[in-house]
């Protein structure tokens, strides 16, 4: 641990203790190591990072509410402090606001959501960082199972790092309108992004029950007003189930098929898996059918496997992420997984783009 | 005279008939109003045990072969509808809403709020023996099983009727047969078998403590131990409740729970 790193977690530890001893505030978080082992071209590179998140719990009232949660990593490249959360939440009588650093996430139950505020995955619980932004949020009840969220996220860049100079790049908004019919949880979204492209897009989700399976979908149309790419049109449609074998094995399944452009493809892998997809890809004309699925089996009450497939139905490649939980005694959680894609040749999910990978994690949460 | 000695003989007859016909009657009477049927008594137990609404504190240990997890929660129920928040560091901020045959969970790291597959209504909350609908739902016991009286007999030192209920045809249950000892003073169910449809026993729930509210008797310790594994339980512990508080109804919608 270098000598800046120790004085961060000292000057946090002191802030912290005086905290939780002078007032009601409650602190929790995580502290956990992660080491990534990738293999490349006959060679291997090991990463190791410490990390550090902090909560606090500040006493609400009545219709004000604090959030706080930091997060401190440190690793090779340096220490990295982040704000995920630093945010004040006011309720009045028809609507709430928050404003400040918060998640921004428009899940509704798949594994890629083609059609969140930003790009988001929710796979393997990983927290996607694009989802924590600065934003003024409103939300409107209209009743107990309808609202409609705006969302406003004004950016800034940097225009003279030595005297901090910014300047106001523009606003991204968002409204998100949700309800439920019929049991389906709908939901109708619409984002301006003025970056990138100037694009508007529009999508539309739902999820509910068919039977004994959950059934989910959703659409996504991308219009570049610049006219400067294509326009972009996304279907996805999934389905999931669980099973208990042997009268309390749990079994979980969870299958979608995400029909998309050359030009998302890329974008989703680099995403999803931290590929090396090449542009090589990109082809104006030609869609991608790609097949996100995930298996979960739970061994006993404190450990379980995960298995993560994403692949590409039109070249029958695959990148398979298998993942082994544990929980140890002392409450600490113990994370084995692997990537490895199947295909040697020049497929999308080749070796050659994702290359494989090993990475063990210890949480623990207090 | 002999006449007088046979008026005496037919009254001393008339008195012993008219005695054990009073004696029988009493007895008749008294055995027909203690004969309780198997409804009756799990309509007494479902007074003590079935819930219109509450808020409970509670706990939840999950032991396996010598490790242990502790999950601890706030949970708030009205009718069909219900509010768990998770309080314990791990789950700290997880919260669901059970609102009529709808689940949604709230994952706090995201803020996001996802409905759930109805599905998954069946399987272990949280990684414990109980499942969603044995922590989130109260229904009463005589709409999802038909009762038989086998008996009685004594456990824990207190005297108890035993019952056996078998599932109501084309009901959705977790279990199919159950065997109940129900406490004949206190009608609390004290230990309970439960059974799959091919006869297998599942798990064993012993309640180790009861409390009296308000004139009501409530189990606030029970230990759920699981038949197919060895040294598996899960003991779940009311530390707080509170039968029939003031619910506001903005407490079971999608704003409370993001």
């Amino acid at each position: 641990m270098n000598k800046k790193l120790l004085i961060t977690f000292s000057f946090l530890l002191i802030i912290l203790l005086s905290l939780s001893a002078s007032a009601e505030v409650e602190i929790g978080g995580e502290v956990g190591v992660d080491s990534n082992i990738i293999f490349n071209n006959n060679q291997s590179d090991f990463y190791l990072t410490e990390n550090l998140n902090i909560k606090l719990f500040i006493p609400q009232t009545k219709s004000t509410e604090v959030k706080v949660d930091f997060e401190l990593r440190n690793n090779q490249i340096g220490t990295n402090t982040t704000f995920k959360k630093l945010y004040i939440k006011r309720e009045y009588n028809n609507f709430n606001i928050s404003i400040g650093r918060q998640p921004v996430s428009w899940s509704f139950g798949s594994l890629i959501n083609p059609v969140d505020f930003n790009f988001g995955a929710e796979i393997m619980d990983q927290s996607q960082s694009a989802k924590y932004i600065d934003a003024a949020k409103f939300y409107i009840p209209v009743n107990w199972k309808s609202g409609v969220e705006i969302v406003a996220n004004p950016q800034l860049e940097i225009i003279d790092p030595e005297l901090k100079k910014l300047n106001f790049k523009g606003t991204k908004t968002g409204i998100r309108a949700r309800t439920m019919i019929n049991d389906y949880d709908l939901s109708l979204n619409y984002v301006y992004d003025p970056f990138f492209n100037r694009k508007n897009n529009l999508g539309l989700s739902l999820k509910g029950d068919l039977g004994p399976l959950g059934l989910y979908s959703a659409v996504s149309y991308e219009k570049s007003i610049k006219q400067t790419i294509e326009d972009e049109k996304i279907y996805l449609l999934g389905l999931d189930y669980s099973k208990t074998i042997n009268y309390d094995q749990r079994i979980y399944f969870q299958g979608e098929v995400i029909n998309l452009s050359s030009t998302k493809v890329i974008e989703f892998a680099k995403t999803l898996l931290q590929s090396n997809i090449p542009d090589d890809f990109k082809s104006a004309d030609k869609r991608y059918n790609l097949f996100a699925g995930n298996i979960s089996y739970s061994i006993n009450n404190f450990s379980s496997v995960n298995f993560f497939l994403l692949g590409n139905i039109n070249d029958s490649s695959f990148a398979l992420t298998p993942q082994y939980k544990n929980q140890l005694p002392g409450n600490i959680d113990l994370t084995i997984s692997s990537t490895l894609a199947t295909s040697k040749n020049n497929e999308f999910f080749s070796q050659e783009n994702i290359p494989l990978s090993l990475n063990f994690n210890l949480n623990y949460s207090f | 005279m002999n006449t007088n000695r046979s008026a005496k003989i037919y009254l001393e007859r008339t008195i012993i008939t008219t005695f054990l016909i009073v004696v029988l009657s009493l007895v008749f009477l008294s055995q027909s109003v203690l004969a309780i049927t198997a409804e009756e008594i799990i309509n007494k137990r479902d007074e003590n045990e079935y819930i219109e609404s509450a808020r409970i504190e509670a706990k939840m240990i999950i032991t396996n072969s010598g490790r242990e997890m502790t999950k601890e929660m706030i949970s708030i129920s009205k009718d069909e509808n219900a509010f768990v928040e998770f309080t314990n560091p791990r789950d700290r901020g997880t919260k669901y809403l059970k609102k009529e045959d709808n689940l949604w969970m709230f994952f706090p790291d995201a803020e996001d709020v996802v409905k759930i597959s109805g599905h998954m209504m069946n399987q272990g909350m949280m990684g414990s023996d109980f499942s969603y609908q044995d922590i989130m739902e109260s229904t009463k016991m005589t709409e999802l099983y038909n009762f038989e009286l086998m008996g009685e007999e004594e456990y824990n030192n207190r005297i108890c009727y035993i019952l056996e209920a078998t599932a109501v045809e084309g009901k959705e249950v977790s279990y199919y047969k159950r065997k109940i000892w129900i406490d004949k003073e206190r009608f609390i169910a004290l230990k309970e078998e439960l059974y799959a449809q091919s006869g297998r026993l599942l798990k064993v729930s012993e309640v180790r403590e009861v409390d009296e509210f308000e004139g009501r008797y409530y189990p606030v310790r029970t230990i759920m131990e699981n038949k197919l594994r060895e040294n598996t339980s899960t003991e779940f512990i009311v530390e707080k409740i509170e039968f029939n508080p003031e619910i506001d109804e903005s407490i079971f919608t999608l704003e409370n729970l993001q």
